[in-house]
């Protein structure tokens, strides 16, 4: 490639190099400006792409599930032995108990589950790759315009608000998940109703929180309490369970207050969600 | 051609790697940086504009599946591409010490350019706290792997790559030895 190039041009390669750095800032520029125009790209080569990933996923998590089996085999038949005289001791006794216990447990979180999001209609989706510069915190799902998927549709986990659908192709979608550095979210703490910024922060992420800004200063909000997504927000469906306030300190101006957030979503160990298949704005023009 | 198949062979199996099975390796919440190694080893094995144009498309890669402005990534990646080819005179078979500084430094200046321009823009001076959290474990990881990925593509330069160069009479590509013939 090179042998042939350079006879041919006979032009040093720190001009070509000039002419390609240009050639980028120009593509920088044009694609900031004008989205639109590189999505066919973006979209042609994701989708080829994406199967190949979905792949690797599937075949990744039939290796884990493997692994997982041997594992259990090996703990089991340790355990098993010691285990076995206290089960048969017990095992009259808890039965009765468990399958009652194990009932209301169900019946309890199906309850909390209705109470919580009565009415977005969900679908399920698998992670298939996350970003890895380390800096941000996206991934894509195998889902995308062919299942219904659109931007700024609501993404969920383990009943709490994982991110939003920045980009959609025909057969995956891209989530930025709200511990993104570039995540804002428009938020309410309950009890208080007091309206605040839930922001990703990469630095307090390392401590295993988000930050809470914009609180006013007077709120009475105190450690624990709830913080779901606003009505105020433009993209983000209310009512959606965020996570819980710590460490709240008035700002050094002393006009608001800031505060931790510890999501109620496991964002290391996430690998299926929820996405809610209504928009924002069409619940407000229904309305 | 054959250096074109094998480097997009290389580019994209490297970023599906990077992006799937290692986002389920971490170590410290780090991923390992394939692509800086197959870039660095690019511009370090063949010549700087192999290099620039493998970073490039690495880059865009980068870029494409992050769902962003597209460009970023490809400009970092074409520069570090373009400067480890200027070592490419240093270039010596299996030799892993060198490169494994190549892309050492790399990877910071990336991270570095990283957090520039995607934090201190927007007025994130908390650099200490990014360089023990993120910087070091992304480096460290990415050395780790590279150990052993740098080696494969070394042993691919060796037996595809550089034996067509040989058929084609020439040493290993070096761009700076052609131009001054081509100048005189």
């Amino acid at each position: 490639m090179n042998s042939r190039k350079k006879p041919n041009y006979g032009i040093e390669p720190k001009y070509i190099l000039m002419l390609c750095v240009m050639l980028c800032l120009l593509l920088i520029l044009f694609s900031y400006r004008f989205p639109k125009y590189f999505n066919p790209l973006r979209k042609a080569l994701n989708t080829c792409l994406v199967p190949m990933q979905k792949g690797i996923h599937v075949i990744g998590t039939q290796m884990d599930d493997l692994s997982a089996k041997f594992d259990d085999i090996d703990s089991l038949r340790a355990e098993n032995e010691a285990l076995r005289n206290e089960l048969t001791e017990l095992r009259s006794k808890n039965e009765m108990l468990e399958q009652d216990l194990y009932d209301m447990e169900l019946y309890k979180q199906l309850l909390e589950l209705d109470k919580t999001y009565p009415e977005y209609k969900k679908v399920g989706a698998n992670i298939i790759a996350r970003d890895s510069s380390g800096f941000y915190a996206t991934f894509t799902i195998d889902k995308g315009e062919k299942d219904g998927m659109k931007v700024d549709m609501n993404v969920l986990a383990d009943n709490g608000l994982v991110g939003i659908i920045t980009d959609v192709g025909p057969n995956y979608a891209i989530v930025r998940s709200i511990i993104d550095d570039n995540s804002y979210v428009s938020a309410t703490i309950m009890k208080t109703g007091d309206n605040c910024i839930v922001c990703g922060s990469l630095s307090l992420l390392t401590k295993g929180f988000i930050r809470v800004r914009d609180i006013t200063v007077n709120s009475q909000a105190r450690n624990n309490y709830k913080v779901y997504t606003s009505e105020l927000s433009e993209k983000y469906l209310p009512g959606l369970l965020i996570g819980y306030l710590s460490n709240i300190t008035t700002e050094a101006d002393g006009m608001t207050k800031v505060a931790y957030l510890t999501p109620v979503v496991d964002f290391e160990h996430l690998s299926t969600v929820l996405v809610i298949t209504q928009l924002k704005e069409s619940r407000v023009n229904a309305e | 051609m054959l250096a074109f198949l094998i480097f997009t062979i290389e580019i994209l199996v490297s970023y599906l790697l990077q992006n799937t099975v290692f986002t389920t390796l971490t170590i410290a919440g780090s991923v390992p940086d394939l692509l800086i190694i197959v870039a660095v080893a690019a511009g370090y094995q063949n010549s700087r504009l192999r290099g620039m144009g493998v970073g490039f498309f690495c880059g865009l890669m980068l870029d494409i599946g992050s769902g962003g402005i597209l460009g970023v990534y490809a400009l970092f990646y074409m520069i570090i591409g373009y400067a480890c080819g200027h070592f490419n005179n240093y270039y010596v078979q299996r030799d892993i010490f060198f490169p494994l500084m190549l892309i050492t430094v790399s990877e910071f200046a990336l991270c570095t350019a990283n957090y520039i321009f995607g934090f201190l823009i927007r007025g994130d001076l908390q650099l200490v706290t990014y360089i023990k959290h993120i910087f070091v474990p992304k480096i460290l990881y990415t050395v780790l792997v590279a150990i052993v990925y740098y080696l494969i593509l070394d042993f691919l330069y060796e037996r595809v790559l550089n034996r067509k160069a040989e058929d084609e009479s020439f040493l290993a590509p070096e761009s700076i030895l052609q131009e001054t013939t081509e100048r005189n």
